[in-house]
């Protein structure tokens, strides 16, 4: 198979699962595919300086971190609608992001010294926010009770959260095939193979890999935003921990880093096989140990055999 | 003046035990160009060890106890090069992959085997020394004590013995080091050994001042992360160097301002170390 068709036939499968799930009317699968399908999204966005521009940062979480806080503050304080909220946050978070990747990348940070780097700015932001009593501190901020309030971005049923989870992931999927073969999206992965043929061939190096890096900055926030809204709660260290920045990767890298669907199919992949253990496990067994068993060795697997993702499976092993 | 001399004391004892964590990671990356995500997690697996080995081998005295826990993660280090040595050279997100899988799948499997709780050992009481106006707990002066004997232990075993010699070469310049006849794979191999049973070294003296969990590990990977970078990624001098940095700076952060402005300063400290000093305080460490 050639060409168009398995990318219509992978969109058409998991469009047909989030919608049997939707009419399924069980809140613990809703909710659960609401949050793969989350993950598929936040793993998206850093597929885009990752996958496509090779500029391995772990600093994802602040830039969610930064969409959560500011629309969740935004509406308790001023009442602002996080739906506009959202791209404040957004705001802060490409401005922020540019100019740490900026500094960074020019310093010759690459690999990982900026692995290192970009985990140390969001880490920085973690022990900040700890700080702040109107930022509600280490507790962080919770959203009062409100039952159906759409532009409040609150809803009475899991089915609305599902829907935006999917069109936050469609979104972020769409820009990354819009770009993939036009100039942008070239000038990246011309980067991310050789910086310096790409350099010199004249592209601007440095302005593709933060631009890269602005695009990311853009989707993980507004993602940062959903989760506030979904979770109904934000603290600092559910959204900066180490394991957050390593799950924004994780997924990427087993469905595989580069491919547009690489984020899609490690999340769901992923997220299959913990379930499944989880029905095979008796009764009596640590779950939480359980999935994070699966999770750990399907990434060693992954690592050792077949470093380029699940994707390449597929056959044409040529990352996208 | 008695606070800062209390603070500066603290400091320094944090200091050494983030070095004898943070030399092992160090010497890895010197070798083989890999940073492991996994580093607590082994720490983790010497606080158990020790943890079981104090707690229910009868009287053993604590000198072999140390012995018996650097031998167990010797072989540990055997296990991990093993899994390691085939992704050598592979891309550096297959390193991260890796180790990071590694350290989720030791954390659940401590998670399976010794649960969640905390484990720790029954306060013994240790006497407190006092030194002039700095009062001192007693087992924070063996930690320090042993944390001295390793490092020139350490010192001699680079500069003195063959060993050494070939493990500095191999981290020069590997391919170099072949081509002289230096078997890499072999100095590699003993390098993630020592890795880990400087770990054991590490449990085993943490142990009383910390409790064995299964994710007692992660702040420790994370401090060491900022450690070997401060000291140069490679350099072993700096990563002492770096790890009494971190450790004063961590203290006196907690003391004049709070807890949290310790965390800030710190990892503050990385990024412009990284940004203005790629190669570390003492500009030796290796960049790739």
């Amino acid at each position: 198979m050639r060409g168009r068709w398995p990318h219509i036939l992978f969109v058409a499968a998991i469009s047909a699962a989030v919608i049997a799930v939707y009419f399924s009317g069980s809140s613990r699968w809703i909710q659960l595919v609401t949050t793969v399908l989350w993950f598929a999204a936040i793993g998206a966005a850093w597929n885009i300086q990752a996958g496509f521009a090779g500029v391995l940062g772990l600093g994802n979480t602040f830039f969610l971190a930064v969409g959560a806080y500011s629309s969740i503050y935004l509406y308790n304080r001023f009442g602002l609608s996080p739906w506009l909220g959202m791209w404040v946050g957004a705001a802060i978070s490409v401005a922020i992001g540019c100019a740490v990747a900026y500094v960074c990348l020019r310093a010759g940070l690459r690999g990982i010294t900026y692995v290192f780097a970009t985990f140390a700015s969001s880490q920085i932001l973690l022990f900040w926010l700890l700080d702040q009593r109107w930022l509600g501190g280490a507790g962080g901020i919770r959203l009062e009770q409100i039952d159906h309030d759409p532009w409040a971005f609150r809803f009475g049923s899991d089915r609305a959260y599902l829907v935006i989870a999917a069109i936050l992931l469609a979104c972020t999927l769409l820009f990354m095939a819009s770009i993939r073969d036009r100039k942008w999206g070239l000038f990246m992965r011309a980067v991310r193979e050789n910086e310096k043929s790409a350099a010199m061939s004249g592209i601007s190096v440095l302005d593709i890999q933060v631009l890269a890096v602005a695009c990311s900055a853009l989707f993980t926030s507004i993602a940062g935003t959903f989760y506030a809204q979904f979770q109904m709660s934000v603290s600092p260290t559910a959204l900066l921990s180490l394991h957050m920045a390593l799950n924004t990767m994780i997924f990427t890298v087993v469905g595989g880093i580069g491919f547009v669907f690489g984020p899609v199919v490690g999340a769901f992949v992923l997220t299959a096989v913990s379930e499944i253990a989880l029905h095979l496990s008796g009764s009596g067994t640590d779950f939480a140990a359980v999935r994070l068993l699966i999770y750990g060795a399907c990434i060693i697997a992954i690592a050792l055999f077949l470093p380029s993702g699940l994707v390449s499976l597929a056959g044409r092993g040529r990352r996208q | 003046m008695e606070l800062f001399l209390q603070v500066t004391v603290d400091g320094l004892v944090m200091g050494a035990v983030y070095a004898l964590v943070a030399v092992g990671m160090t010497v890895m990356f010197g070798v083989m160009r890999i940073i492991n995500f996994a580093h607590g997690d082994f720490l983790m697996i010497a606080l158990y060890a020790s943890f079981f080995l104090m707690t229910s081998a009868g009287d053993l005295p604590p000198v072999v106890v140390a012995l018996l826990v650097v031998l167990f993660m010797g072989l540990v280090g055997l296990l991990l090069y093993l899994v390691l040595s085939p992704i050598i050279n592979a891309s550096e997100l297959s390193h991260v992959m890796l180790t990071v899988g590694l350290s989720i799948v030791l954390q659940a499997s401590a998670q399976l085997l010794f649960t969640s709780s905390p484990k720790w050992l029954d306060a013994a009481n240790w006497q407190v020394v006092h030194i002039g106006p700095v009062s001192l707990e007693q087992r924070h002066i063996l930690a320090l004590a042993i944390v001295a004997v390793i490092t020139v232990a350490l010192y001699v075993l680079l500069n003195r013995t063959s060993y050494g010699r070939q493990l500095r070469a191999v981290s020069e310049n590997r391919e170099m080091a072949g081509l002289v006849g230096i078997e890499s794979r072999r100095i590699i191999m003993a390098s993630v050994v020592l890795s880990t049973a400087l770990l054991g070294v590490a449990g085993f003296v943490l142990l009383p001042l910390s409790n064995a969990s299964p994710t007692v590990g992660v702040p420790f990977t994370l401090l060491a992360f900022v450690v070997i970078v401060i000291g140069g990624l490679g350099d072993i001098v700096g990563a002492l160097v770096g790890a009494i940095l971190v450790g004063l700076t961590q203290a006196y952060g907690a003391a004049y301002l709070s807890g949290n402005w310790g965390g800030i300063l710190v990892y503050a400290m990385l990024f412009l170390v990284l940004v203005l000093r790629p190669r570390g305080v003492l500009g030796r460490g290796r960049v790739i």
